[in-house]
């Protein structure tokens, strides 16, 4: 929140607890709790696209102000159009802005002190067709000076994470576009970054391997890595973002945690395992006349879709959840 | 300078699967189809056409290729969004330009290895087929020269302090006792032939008729005065060979050279460097090798100059920048000469303006004269911005049989670098602040 000073909002003033709307322009912001370490910042970021003659076309960014700390997933979202893509150019260095800043890891986006900690996910993964996975890996790992070995290791790290070993070897312009999102993400951690930038990491996936990215996003999260998540993909943005920020015409309009903006705070959700006819009229008298229904939960299309395949490929299928516990 | 590195070695990779070296096999097949396949009236022709053909085609095939791959490398890397990838790692913008440009160098270097090979195989094959062993020494080996270290004018023993004419000629004639003495310093044991030493002259004379003209060469000993008369035609605008044992040379190396007529009516035009003597040759394929290092530093200029483009350009407007600067730089004589001739610039106009005669007494229009002068500086200054592509090409040398200097890979060398210099920081000027769409 600004100040009654008039001072531009203040690094981690971005919502932590509760969600806020925003009607007219930045969201309402928040202070950080003291001794989180803020890794990106933007003040006042502003970007305006110009027409031949510089005359202002498009704002694409309007004075956002974002704070995100470390170890969090965080999700950036927004209809086609909203700005989601400039503002994580922005954040790389790719763009600069019309007016305001930003700081990544605590410099200046794009430069090498900050990309030296940074892994980045394209929207499109578009990569030099000519290279394999492994040349395309160890390339972008000498651009990092990483030495030769180290790149050797995490090159096949990396291809074994992403599921590639059996077409680690193949030309680029083989690959499907599920395969170079793979290829795409495992040289956004080849330098094993502390920030990672993924735009529309699932895009081009099958469920199986956006459940795989999903978990890699959880898996970087429990390791103390930041991931900035720009996607339009709503169901995996819930699944693994902390928190998020809804961008609406390169306005953000919606911004804080996840668990909070989607919380229901006018009912309350019981689960138990399947009661009796009795035990249900016993609770219906307990609770009285706040009881709106019972029902019995439903898991989710992804959910039942890796249990069949799994199921047909013979592994061991874990106890279904409830959508809201998956 | 690793980035620099390894961003070279991406490019020269991505040139080679690109399958670029195709250019080297098409080169080959022109040379051998143009060079095997023309008319030519004497076998020297022959030879003188592959070589022609071999390192003109050398140039333009190297030009072509490195240009083309520098035009269109950064502009596809930004349409194809590779960039991204790029400059998301710790890569400046200044290391992309300058790995981005080295790795064509590379390519050209390889490119011109192969031509090179291929070139000196083709040449010499041609010359042991079509030639005997003197012709083809006399043609391909890359002779050298020892220019005299003064030339004086004497009558009767004593030095005559005599002005060059305007085309920097000494004139020899009147009395039989004028003579020009050429005067050479240390030139043991660079001009030693195995036993001899050889030398050779091309005098303007006043022959007619046949136009020859009998003459005779005194060598003497500076130091002993020990002498020979060397009995010569001169024959104008043609190069007279001569030889001498090295006993006339004195043990600092010095040897006198002095030129007689035998007939007052003969007069003889000299000048410093019209007679000289012949150092031990170079070999064609070193010969070759120098040609192809000052050829390969005129393809770092053009692909820096297509860099420097490619940085604010699309690819198809970046390819015509490209060749549009170089194809100047080709012609920056030309461009000197057209604005030198424009010195009178609305009567050259006018001239070209059909029906426009201009008759005695009439004067120009001013707006032609403005316009002319307009065009003159254009001209003029375009032709000094533009690096001139002809100190990078020493394929006149290997025509004319005679060594590429160490002087011209000098000049050619400071030529690249302040080029060279000026167009990669002009293209990291350019790009450090474009922004990626």
């Amino acid at each position: 929140m600004s100040d009654p000073g008039g001072r531009p909002p203040t690094a981690a003033a971005v919502a932590s607890g509760a969600g806020t709307k925003a009607g007219a322009g930045p969201a309402v912001l928040e202070e950080a709790p003291e001794g989180e370490d803020v890794v990106i910042e933007t003040k006042g970021l502003t970007k305006v696209f110009a027409d031949f003659w510089g005359r202002p076309k498009v704002t694409a960014v309007a004075d956002l102000n974002l704070s995100i700390r470390r170890g969090e997933v965080f999700g950036l979202l927004g209809p086609n159009g909203s700005g989601k893509t400039t503002t994580m150019k922005l954040l790389l260095g790719l763009l600069f802005p019309t007016a305001g800043e930003a700081r990544v890891l605590g410099y200046r986006p794009g430069s090498v002190k900050a990309t030296k900690r940074i892994g980045f996910l394209p929207e499109e993964s578009y990569f030099y067709r000519f290279l394999d996975a492994v040349e395309t890996l160890d390339f972008y790992g000498q651009l990092f000076r990483l030495p030769r070995k180290v790149r050797a290791e995490r090159t096949r790290a990396l291809i074994k994470l992403v599921g590639l070993e059996g077409a680690a070897r193949r030309s680029l312009r083989e690959y499907s576009k599920g395969m170079m999102r793979r290829v795409g993400l495992a040289q956004a951690l080849i330098n094993d970054p502390d920030v990672v930038f993924l735009d529309e990491p699932t895009s081009g996936l099958d469920p199986i391997g956006n459940r795989e990215i999903k978990d890699l996003i959880l898996r970087l999260k429990a390791d103390g890595k930041t991931v900035l998540l720009c996607s339009h993909l709503l169901a995996d943005v819930e699944d693994v973002c902390d928190r998020i920020a809804i961008l609406h015409r390169g306005e953000l309009t919606v911004t804080g945690n996840m668990q909070e903006l989607l919380a229901q705070r006018n009912l309350t959700q019981v689960v138990t395992r399947q009661l009796s006819d009795g035990q249900l009229a016993r609770l219906r008298e307990v609770v009285g006349d706040a009881f709106i229904s019972v029902e019995a939960p439903r898991t989710t299309l992804e959910e039942l879709f890796l249990r069949v395949i799994k199921e047909q490929e013979g592994v061991g299928d874990p106890e279904p959840r409830p959508a809201h516990l998956s | 300078m690793w980035e620099i590195l390894s961003l070279a070695r991406h490019t020269f990779r991505e040139s080679v699967r690109k399958r670029v070296m195709l250019v080297a096999a098409l080169y080959v097949v022109v040379v051998v189809v143009a060079s095997g396949l023309a008319p030519t009236y004497y076998p020297e022709a022959r030879v003188e056409l592959a070589l022609a053909v071999g390192l003109k085609g050398m140039a333009l095939f190297g030009l072509i290729t490195v240009v083309f791959l520098a035009a269109t490398n950064i502009p596809d890397d930004i349409h194809e969004q590779t960039i991204y990838s790029l400059l998301t790692k710790p890569v400046t913008r200044w290391r992309l330009v300058a790995g981005r440009t080295l790795g064509f160098v590379l390519v050209a270097a390889l490119l011109l290895v192969v031509m090179t090979v291929f070139s000196w195989a083709f040449i010499s094959f041609t010359a042991r087929r079509y030639l005997d062993r003197t012709q083809e020494e006399e043609m391909l080996l890359g002779r050298r020269f020892r220019d005299a270290s003064s030339l004086q004018i004497l009558k009767g023993g004593e030095v005559q302090e005599v002005a060059p004419s305007t085309e920097g000629y000494y004139w020899v004639h009147g009395d039989l006792d004028v003579i020009a003495r050429y005067s050479f310093l240390n030139v043991l044991p660079a001009a030693l032939w195995g036993d001899r030493i050889v030398g050779e002259l091309e005098f303007l004379s006043n022959a007619r008729g046949t136009g020859r003209l009998a003459g005779v060469l005194t060598v003497s000993n500076p130091t002993t005065g020990r002498s020979v008369d060397i009995s010569l035609l001169y024959q104008n605008y043609k190069v007279t060979t001569f030889f001498f044992s090295p006993d006339l040379v004195d043990e600092r190396g010095n040897v006198l050279l002095e030129v007689k007529r035998t007939s007052t009516e003969d007069a003889v035009g000299v000048r410093p460097g019209d007679l000289r003597l012949r150092l031990r040759p170079a070999s064609f394929a070193w010969n070759l090798g120098k040609n192809a290092v000052s050829l390969l530093m005129g393809l770092t200029v053009a692909a820096a100059l297509a860099v420097m483009g490619s940085t604010m350009l699309s690819s198809l407007v970046s390819i015509c920048f490209g060749f549009f600067l170089c194809f100047l730089g080709n012609i920056v004589e030309g461009l000197r000469g057209l604005a030198a001739s424009l010195s009178q610039p609305a009567s050259v106009i006018l001239n070209l303006t059909p029906g426009a005669v201009p008759r005695m007494g009439e004067t120009t229009p001013t707006w032609m004269t403005i316009v002319g002068e307009v065009i003159r500086y254009l001209l003029t200054g375009v032709s000094v911005v533009v690096p001139d592509f002809r100190t990078f090409y020493a394929s006149p040398y290997l025509l004319a049989g005679r060594s590429v200097p160490a002087s011209f890979l000098g000049w050619a060398t400071l030529y690249l670098l302040l080029y060279g210099g000026v167009a990669v920081v002009a293209a990291w000027l350019l790009f450090r602040r474009r922004e990626m769409l």
